[in-house]
C-alpha cells in the first residue's frame, strides 16, 4: 500500500513537472507576456520613436538620394551632381514605367504598409483601454489620445503620398470582422475633413486627459515621452499646428469648409517654439537605423540644386553677410573654390564642367578632402550628415509662419498681422532654426570651424535679411508671384528635413517653379502627382484594391491639388530664372 | 544602365571573393546508446538515449572599403550557435506466435521524450577598424553605442519539448494478413498550454491474396489499405502572442511594441486525415514484372498558418487554424526485366505520379489566401483560394476588348489591366516520375537515369528581361526589314507614319531618317469614337521589346509564364567489376571500377533559354537568376575486403 503511494505521489510529481515544462518552453522567454506590467506607456514610446512617423528612416533615405530620381530628386530639393556619366537619367521624362520617376523608396521600404503595422500600437493601446476602469482608465486614456495623435498624423501623409487609402476600417484588425481584416479605401477629402475634426477634438480634451491622469501616471509619463518630456502644452501645439497645415492643404478645394475652421484653429494654442527633440543616443552615421546614415552613404546625391542655391547666394559666388541669405553657409559646404556653387538641371552644360575636371570628393568623413575637391556646394557636413545631435523635427516656427502668410494672404482668416510680415518671421526663425542645428553638431570641431560652424550673424542683419525677402514677398506683381516667393523660404526652411511635406506643398501650390531637366538637347518637364501602391496591398486585400487600381500611377493628382493648378507644370522655361 | 551596372555588380562580387571572409567550423556529433532487458522470452524492454549535437562557430573579416585619405569600413565579427536534440525513449515490447505460430503478434508500449533547444550569440565591432587586415576586437574603431547596441550583443535562444506515449500492434496471420494498430498521444510545447495535446491513432490492413488464391503467372498479389489521423505541433513560439520589450539606453524610459501578427483566439493541433489503397503484383518467373500502384486521399485540416491579411489592418496575417485542404494523388512503379540471360540482364523502373488538390475551407469569413508574390516587387501572386486548387499564379492580364482581343494604347503598345486579374496557371506539376533502366553484361554494369516532370508553372524572370532587352535570338524579328519590320519615318508631330523602306524620306520626317523597325502589334485600338477597331499603330521594335523592361513597375505579362516540363538525363553510370582472380590477387574481395556523370543534359524542356534548375528559386516557381547548370562527372573504385 505504502509502496503504491509512493508510487502515485512520484507519478503525480512527474506529471505535474512535464506540465510545467510545456508551458515554460512555450512562451519565448526574451518576450514580455501582457498582464505581467503595465504595457500601454511602453507602447507609447515605441510609436513615437520608431522610424518613418517623426523619425527618419535610414534604408527610405538611402533609396531616395542614392539614384537621384526619386521625390528629392524630382522636387529639386537634393541630387547628384549629374553628367551624361549617369545615364539612367535619359528617361528622366518617364512617368509611365516607374523607370524614370522612381518611387521605389516608398514602395521597397514598405511606407504604406509600416505606416499601418507600426500603428498597432494604437490598436493595442486601444484594447487596454477597453478593459480597464477607474484611474487606470484614466492614466492611459492620456496615452490613447497621444497614439491617436499619431495616427492622425500619419494617415494625412499617407493621403498626401497615395490619395484614397483605407482608414475609416483600418488600423483595426484586431476587431475580428473581415471588414477590418481588408480594409476598403476610402475617399481622401472624407479622411481629411475626418482627420481634421478628430485633430479638433483632440486640441480640446488633451488638457484634461493630462490633468485626468494620476501623479504617478504623470511621472511616468514624464519619462516615457522622450519627445517632450511630459509637456502635454507641446502635444497640444503640436495637434493645433498639423490642423492647421491640413486646414491650409484643403482650403484650395474647398475654402468654404476651410475658413471657418482655420479662424478656430488660431484661437487655440500653436507652438510658441520650433518642435523638436533629441534622440536618447548619438548619431552614427556609419551604422544604425536613423536617416542621416542614409543621407551620409549617399553624400554623392547630396548636392544642393540650383533652385534653392540661387535663392541664397546673390552677387558673386562666395558668401557675403548683409548680401546673402544668412542660412547659406550653415546649409552648405563651401566648393573648391571657397565658394558656394549649385547644381543644374541643364545636364547638356553641366556636363562639360564635370568632364573639365570639376568633381568632387563623395563622401562626408574627410573635410580636407571635400573642401579641397568639391567643385559644386554639398549639404554642410556638419549640420547634416555629420551631426550626431540631429534633433526629430516635428515642427517649427518658421513652417507656421509661412501657413500664417498664405492664410493672411488668401484671406482665409485674420492672424493679426500682414502676409508680409510673417514672411519676416519665419525668415528670421529659420535662421536661428538653422543656426541652433548647427551648432549642436561636434563634428571635426576646431578643424575648419569658420567653414562648418559660421558665426551668426548679428540680429540686425537677419532682420535686414527678413526685410529684404518681406520686401521682395509685398512688391510681387500678384498671388502667383507671392505664392512663389513663399514656397522658395518653405524649401530653403525645410530641405532636407523634410522632403515629403515640401514634394505635397509643390504639388499643391505649383511653387516654387523648377528647372526644367535638359538632356542630350530633349528639354523635360515632368510632374509626378503621386507614388503607387505597395503590390502587398494588391497582393492581400485585391478586392479592394481594385476599385482604386485606376489610380495607381504616377500622375494622379491628390484630391487637395486645386482644379485650378492641375494643369499647371511649374517649371520656368529656362535657366536664366530670377 | 547595363554594362556600368554589370561591371559593377561583378566588381562588387570580385571584391567580396577577393577581400572577404565568412569562416563556419562546425562540430556535429550524433550519439545514442541503447539497452535492451529481457524480461521473459516475450517480453522485453528497449531503452534509448540519443543526442545530437551540433555547435557552430561563425568568423566573419570584412575588409575595410577605403585607406585614403582616411580608413574607412571594415569589420570582424564572431558569433556562436549552438543546436541540441536530445531523444529518450523506452518501449515495453511484446512477441509471441500463437496457433503453431500460424497467428503472430508483435506489440510495443511506452513513452517518448525529445528534447530540442538553440542559442546563438554573436558580436560585431562597431564603427569600422582603425588599420586594415587586422581582424581583431582590439582594432574596432567604435564607439559603441544605444545605436549599435545590436551588432555588439546579438542572442537569441529557444526550445522545445514533445512527451510521447504510443503504442502499437502488428498481428498476422502466417504471411497473408497483417493487421497494424497504432495509438499516439503527444503533449507539444509548440502548441498553447490548454490546448498541447492531441491523439492520433491509425490502422492498415495487408493482405497477401496470392497466398490465399493461385493466379497464373503471378508470383505475388498484395493488397494494403491503411487509415490514419496525424496530429501535429507547429513552430517554436509561432502560438505566441508576446510583446517586444526594451528599455531605452541612457533613459528611464520603456519601449513595448505589439506582435506584428493577429491571434484570434487560442491554436489548436494542426491535423492530417489520410488515407491509401495500393497494389503490389510481381508476375512471371523471377519476377519479371513488378507492378506496385497506390492511391491516396488526405485532408490537412486545423492547419496552422498565417493567412495574409491587408498590412492596413495593422496586421501582416492571421495565424489561425485554417479550415481544410484535400490533397489526392496517384503514384505508379513498374519494374520490369524485359532481358534477361545467363550474361544479359536488362532492368527497366518506371514511376509516376500525379496529385491534385482543392483548398476545401479557410477560415469564416476569409476566402482568399494570399501565399507569396511571384516575384518580389510584382502583383502577380500564389494563391490558395477557397475553392480552388492549392498554388493557382494570379496575374494581371492584357487590357483586352469584349471579344478578347489585345488592346494596344496610344503608342502602339500593349498594356496590362491593373483591374482584371486572372488565374493563368498553377506551380504544383501534374506529373512527375522517372524511368532507371539497368543494364547487366558480364562484369560490366550500365545504369542510365531520366527524369520527368509535366506541369508546374514557372515564371522565367531570365527570359522575360532578356526578352525586353532584346537579348533573345527571338527578339530579333521586326527589328528591320529582313527580319519583317516595318519602313515609317518620324514626323513633326512625334508620329510614326508609314513608309517604304527603299524610299527616300519626305520633307518633314524629322531627322530626314527612314526606320525599318516598325512593327503594327496584333489586337485593336480605341478610335477617337470610343469604339474599337484594328490596330494600326506603328511602334518602333525596340519600344515593343522595351515595353517587357519593368522591373520597377507593378506587374509583369504573362507571357513570363513557361510549363516546367522536361525530359532529362539525371544519370549515366557505368561500372566494371575486375575479375575475381585479379580481386584476389590484391587480397580483395570485390574490385569496381564506377564512371558516372549526372545531371547530363535535356532531352526535352520547355522553358526556352534557361536551366531551371540551376536557378534561384529552382524549380520552384519563379527563376530569377540563372547560374552554370552543374554537371558532375565522376571515377570511383568500390573495394570490398
Amino acid at each position: 500500500m505504502k509502496k503504491l503511494l509512493l508510487y502515485i505521489i512520484i507519478a503525480a510529481t512527474g506529471i505535474s513537472a512535464c506540465k510545467k515544462d510545456l508551458e515554460d518552453r512555450y512562451y519565448n522567454q526574451d518576450q514580455l507576456r501582457g498582464g505581467t506590467s503595465d504595457i500601454v506607456p511602453g507602447l507609447f514610446t515605441q510609436l513615437i520613436t520608431t522610424n518613418k512617423i517623426f523619425v527618419q528612416d535610414y534604408g527610405e533615405w538611402f533609396y531616395l538620394l542614392s539614384g537621384g530620381t526619386s521625390i528629392t530628386g524630382y522636387e529639386q530639393v537634393t541630387n547628384r551632381y549629374i553628367s551624361y556619366r549617369y545615364d539612367w537619367f535619359s528617361t528622366y521624362n518617364d512617368l509611365t514605367s516607374g523607370n524614370g520617376f522612381d518611387d521605389y523608396p516608398i514602395t521597397s521600404q514598405a511606407y504604406f504598409e509600416s505606416s499601418y503595422t507600426r500603428l498597432k500600437n494604437w490598436e493595442t493601446i486601444k484594447g487596454e483601454l477597453d478593459k480597464r476602469s477607474g484611474q487606470d482608465k484614466q492614466d492611459a486614456e492620456l496615452y490613447f489620445k497621444l497614439a491617436t495623435l499619431v495616427k492622425l498624423y500619419q494617415s494625412a501623409k499617407l493621403v498626401d503620398l497615395f490619395n484614397s487609402i483605407p482608414y475609416f476600417n483600418a488600423f483595426e484588425g484586431g476587431s475580428g470582422s473581415t471588414d477590418h481584416y481588408f480594409p476598403a479605401y476610402d475617399n481622401p477629402k472624407e479622411i481629411y475633413t475626418s482627420i481634421i475634426a478628430d485633430l479638433g477634438e483632440l486640441v480640446n480634451t488633451l488638457g484634461a486627459a493630462y490633468d485626468q491622469t494620476s501623479e504617478l501616471g504623470k511621472s511616468t509619463f514624464r519619462t516615457q515621452d522622450v519627445a517632450f518630456k511630459g509637456d502635454i502644452n507641446k502635444w497640444i501645439a503640436f495637434a493645433n499646428a498639423t490642423r492647421l497645415k491640413l486646414l491650409v492643404r484643403i482650403s484650395g478645394v474647398d475654402e468654404a469648409y476651410a475658413k471657418p475652421l482655420i479662424t478656430e484653429t488660431l484661437t487655440k494654442p500653436l507652438p510658441t517654439q520650433d518642435l523638436t527633440w533629441q534622440l536618447w543616443y548619438k548619431i552614427d552615421p556609419t551604422g544604425g537605423g536613423f536617416w542621416l546614415r542614409g543621407l551620409y552613404e549617399t553624400t554623392y546625391a547630396a548636392f544642393i540644386p540650383n533652385i534653392i542655391m540661387k535663392r541664397m547666394n546673390y552677387g558673386d559666388l562666395t558668401y557675403n553677410e548683409g548680401i546673402d541669405d544668412p542660412r547659406l553657409p550653415v546649409l552648405a559646404l563651401p566648393t573648391k573654390y571657397n565658394d558656394y556653387r549649385g547644381i543644374s538641371y541643364n545636364i547638356d552644360a553641366q556636363t562639360p564642367i564635370y568632364d573639365g575636371g570639376d568633381t568632387y570628393y563623395p563622401y562626408a568623413d574627410d573635410i580636407t578632402s571635400s573642401l579641397g575637391q568639391n567643385a559644386k556646394s554639398m549639404y554642410n557636413h556638419a549640420t547634416f550628415q555629420q551631426n550626431a545631435n540631429m534633433p526629430v523635427y516635428m515642427f517649427s516656427l518658421a513652417e507656421l509662419d509661412l501657413l500664417l502668410a498664405e492664410i493672411a494672404q488668401k484671406g482665409l482668416a485674420a492672424t493679426g498681422k500682414t502676409a508680409g510680415e510673417h514672411i519676416k518671421d519665419a525668415v528670421v526663425h529659420s535662421v536661428d532654426f538653422w543656426y541652433m542645428i548647427n551648432q549642436l553638431s561636434v563634428y571635426e570641431r576646431g578643424t575648419a570651424d569658420s567653414v562648418l560652424y559660421p558665426a551668426k550673424p548679428a540680429a540686425n542683419v537677419i532682420s535686414a535679411w527678413g526685410d529684404k525677402i518681406s520686401a521682395k514677398f509685398n512688391t510681387a506683381a500678384d498671388l502667383d508671384g507671392k505664392m512663389e516667393i513663399l514656397m522658395q523660404q518653405k524649401y530653403i526652411h525645410l530641405n532636407l528635413l523634410h522632403p515629403y511635406e515640401l514634394w505635397a506643398e509643390l504639388r499643391r501650390t505649383r511653387h516654387p517653379k523648377l528647372e526644367p531637366f535638359t538632356w542630350r538637347g530633349s528639354v523635360w518637364k515632368p510632374m509626378p502627382e503621386r507614388v503607387r501602391y505597395p503590390t502587398a496591398e494588391q497582393s492581400a486585400n485585391p478586392d479592394n484594391f481594385q476599385k482604386v487600381a485606376d489610380q495607381n500611377n504616377l500622375t494622379t493628382p491628390i484630391f487637395w491639388v486645386p482644379t485650378a493648378l492641375r494643369s499647371v507644370v511649374p517649371y520656368w522655361n529656362d535657366y536664366n530664372y530670377e | 544602365m547595363g554594362v556600368p551596372q554589370a561591371v559593377n555588380e561583378l566588381g562588387a562580387y570580385m571584391w567580396e571573393l577577393e577581400k572577404n571572409r565568412y569562416q563556419d567550423d562546425k562540430v556535429h556529433m550524433i550519439t545514442s546508446v541503447k539497452a535492451t532487458l529481457n524480461f521473459t522470452k516475450n517480453i522485453f524492454l528497449v531503452g534509448q538515449a540519443g543526442l545530437d549535437y551540433d555547435n557552430t562557430t561563425y568568423k566573419n573579416e570584412k575588409s575595410v572599403d577605403r585607406v585614403l585619405p582616411t580608413i574607412a569600413g571594415g569589420s570582424f565579427s564572431v558569433a556562436k550557435e549552438n543546436a541540441t536534440v536530445q531523444t529518450y525513449q523506452a518501449l515495453l515490447n511484446y512477441d509471441k506466435g500463437f496457433l503453431g505460430d500460424n497467428l503472430h503478434l508483435f506489440a510495443f508500449a511506452g513513452g517518448i521524450y525529445r528534447l530540442r533547444t538553440s542559442e546563438y550569440l554573436g558580436s560585431t565591432t562597431v564603427g569600422g577598424l582603425t588599420y586594415p587586415d587586422w581582424y581583431s576586437f582590439a582594432n574596432e574603431v567604435g564607439p559603441p553605442s544605444a545605436d549599435n547596441l545590436y551588432l555588439l550583443r546579438n542572442y537569441n535562444r529557444g526550445s522545445d519539448v514533445l512527451y510521447s506515449a504510443v503504442a502499437s500492434a502488428t498481428i498476422s496471420w502466417k504471411n497473408e494478413l497483417y493487421l497494424d494498430l497504432q495509438a499516439r498521444k503527444d503533449w507539444n510545447s509548440t502548441l498553447p498550454p490548454e490546448n498541447n495535446t492531441y491523439f492520433y491513432p491509425g490502422t492498415s490492413i495487408t493482405w497477401n491474396y496470392t497466398e490465399r488464391f493461385h493466379i497464373p503467372k503471378m508470383n505475388r498479389g498484395q493488397l494494403r489499405l491503411a487509415w490514419a489521423d496525424v496530429g501535429n505541433g507547429t513552430t517554436r513560439y509561432f502560438a505566441n502572442n508576446l510583446y517586444t520589450f526594451t528599455r531605452l539606453p541612457g533613459t528611464d524610459a520603456v519601449s513595448v511594441q505589439p506582435p506584428a501578427n493577429i491571434l484570434p483566439g487560442s491554436l489548436k493541433p494542426e491535423r492530417k486525415r489520410e488515407f491509401e489503397v495500393g497494389i503490389n503484383n510481381s508476375f512471371f518467373r523471377n519476377n519479371r514484372v513488378v507492378l506496385d500502384v497506390s492511391f491516396y486521399r488526405n485532408n490537412i485540416y486545423n492547419q496552422i498558418m498565417n493567412l495574409a491579411i491587408s498590412p492596413s489592418s495593422s496586421s501582416n496575417a492571421l495565424k489561425i487554424n485554417a479550415g481544410n485542404v484535400r490533397n489526392w494523388g496517384v503514384e505508379l512503379a513498374i519494374t520490369g526485366t524485359p532481358i534477361l540471360t545467363k550474361n544479359l540482364r536488362l532492368d527497366i523502373t518506371v514511376n509516376g505520379a500525379r496529385q491534385g488538390s482543392k483548398v476545401v475551407k479557410l477560415y469564416p469569413g476569409i476566402t482568399q489566401n494570399f501565399l507569396y508574390n511571384l516575384i518580389n516587387g510584382s502583383a502577380a501572386a500564389v494563391r490558395a483560394d477557397q475553392g480552388r486548387p492549392y498554388g493557382e499564379i494570379v496575374m494581371t492580364d492584357y487590357q483586352r476588348d469584349d471579344a478578347g482581343n489585345r488592346l494596344v494604347n496610344e503608342n502602339g503598345l500593349y498594356g496590362l489591366n491593373s483591374q482584371r486579374y486572372i488565374e493563368v496557371a498553377n506551380i504544383m506539376p501534374k506529373l512527375y516520375g522517372g524511368i532507371l533502366s539497368d543494364l547487366h553484361y558480364k562484369s560490366f554494369d550500365l545504369r542510365i537515369g531520366l527524369d520527368y516532370k509535366s506541369g508546374g508553372t514557372v515564371f522565367s524572370y531570365t527570359n522575360n528581361r532578356m526578352f525586353g532587352l532584346g537579348q533573345l535570338e527571338s527578339t530579333l524579328k521586326y527589328r528591320d526589314e529582313e527580319h519583317g519590320g516595318l519602313a515609317y519615318y518620324i514626323d513633326a508631330n512625334n508620329k510614326k507614319v508609314a513608309w517604304q523602306h527603299n524610299q527616300a524620306a519626305p520633307a518633314g520626317a524629322v531627322g530626314g531618317k527612314v526606320y525599318h523597325d516598325g512593327v503594327v502589334l496584333d489586337g485593336v485600338k480605341m478610335d477617337d469614337t470610343g469604339k474599337y477597331v484594328k490596330n494600326d499603330i506603328i511602334a518602333s521594335a525596340s519600344d515593343y521589346y522595351l515595353s517587357y523592361v519593368n522591373d520597377l513597375a507593378s506587374s509583369f505579362p504573362p507571357d513570363g509564364l513557361f510549363k516546367n516540363n522536361y525530359v532529362k538525363v539525371r544519370e549515366i553510370a557505368l561500372a566494371y567489376t575486375l575479375p575475381q582472380s585479379v580481386a584476389q590477387r590484391l587480397r580483395l574481395q570485390k574490385l569496381t571500377v564506377n564512371l558516372a556523370g549526372r545531371n547530363l543534359f535535356y532531352i526535352y524542356k520547355s522553358i526556352p533559354n534557361i536551366d531551371v534548375e540551376s536557378t534561384l528559386g529552382a524549380d520552384v516557381y519563379v527563376e530569377n537568376t540563372v547560374y552554370p547548370g552543374q554537371r558532375t562527372y565522376s571515377l570511383g573504385l568500390t573495394v570490398a575486403f
